[in-house]
């Protein structure tokens, strides 16, 4: 993976999912930093990333409407979301995985969870 | 400490140590002695709103210099390099977490749940509904409160 982009309003969380995707083995890849869903958008439009981490609650454009773009739009559909996201519980995973999602994970992240879910991306990678 | 709801407790308590240790490396203890965290001390305060299943406010006060410590073990930096800026997102990305996993421990997994975008506010209480509790716990560097407000907590009770 060497284009992933993190959408969150906050900087300490996007600084600190950065940190944990680092640790799991991606720390080479270039990280574009989106404040919300419609900049995050934007920028994967422009040059669709291999994968988008974004959060859910977010002003101007939330992370399910985010989610709702790039799974209808046929340049991006094949882009994996990961979702990572304060207001987690099985209901809205369930919501989010019938949406496309690739996976979803609690706050805090951290990295034994983050590389779980990643190990199929990581392993295309290395296969690759 | 003895008037808060006591079935906020348990979920509160393992809510802000599971953030706290997972975002700052900081252990976190509820105070053996509530009334020595009263401190007056000049702080910050973020508060957060739950919209839906239930509407009720959530607040969270830190003393500067806890927020300081707290910020700087986030960003691996000393507390003097961070702006602003920096210590009001730390604050609110702390609460927001905290009340995620909280929301998530009290209600039925199949229950979703909406909370707002906190705001941080410089000072110590900013809470305008009537208040459910305070619970303040401690780190190595001095003691924090968080604030349940608001009657829409009543029908998470028990």
């Amino acid at each position: 993976m060497n284009r992933i982009i993190i959408a969150d309003d906050s900087d300490t969380a996007r600084m600190f999912i950065r940190r944990c995707l680092e640790i799991v083995g991606l720390h080479e890849a270039e990280f574009i930093e989106a404040v919300n869903g419609n900049e995050a958008l934007k920028i994967a439009k422009q040059e669709p990333p291999d994968l988008l981490v974004s959060d859910l609650n977010m002003p101007v454009m939330d992370g399910e409407t985010l989610l709702k773009w790039v799974k209808t739009s046929p340049r991006l559909v094949d882009v994996p979301v990961l979702v990572i996201t304060s207001a987690g519980n099985p209901a809205k995973e369930a919501q989010l995985l019938e949406l496309g999602a690739f996976a979803v994970l609690n706050k805090p992240v951290s990295p034994a969870p983050l590389l779980k879910v990643l190990a199929p991306l990581l392993a295309e990678d290395s296969d690759g | 400490m003895a008037d808060n709801p006591v079935h906020f407790t348990g979920p509160l308590t393992d809510a802000v140590r599971i953030c706290l240790e997972n975002m700052a490396f900081m252990s976190v203890e509820p105070p053996s002695r509530p009334e020595d965290c009263r401190s007056g001390q000049e702080g910050y305060s973020a508060v957060l709103l739950v919209h839906d299943p239930i509407q009720a406010e959530m607040q969270m006060s830190m003393p500067a210099a806890v927020l300081g410590e707290v910020a700087a073990s986030i960003y691996a930096s000393d507390a003097e390099e961070l702006t602003e800026t920096q210590r009001h997102d730390i604050l609110a990305e702390l609460l927001n977490t905290i009340a995620g996993l909280f929301l998530a421990e009290l209600l039925p997994c199949e229950q979703a749940f909406r909370m707002g975008l906190p705001e941080v506010h410089k000072g110590d209480d900013h809470a305008s509904e009537p208040q459910q509790g305070h619970w303040f716990f401690k780190t190595d560097h001095g003691c924090f409160c968080i604030t349940l407000s608001g009657p829409g907590w009543d029908a998470l009770a028990g």
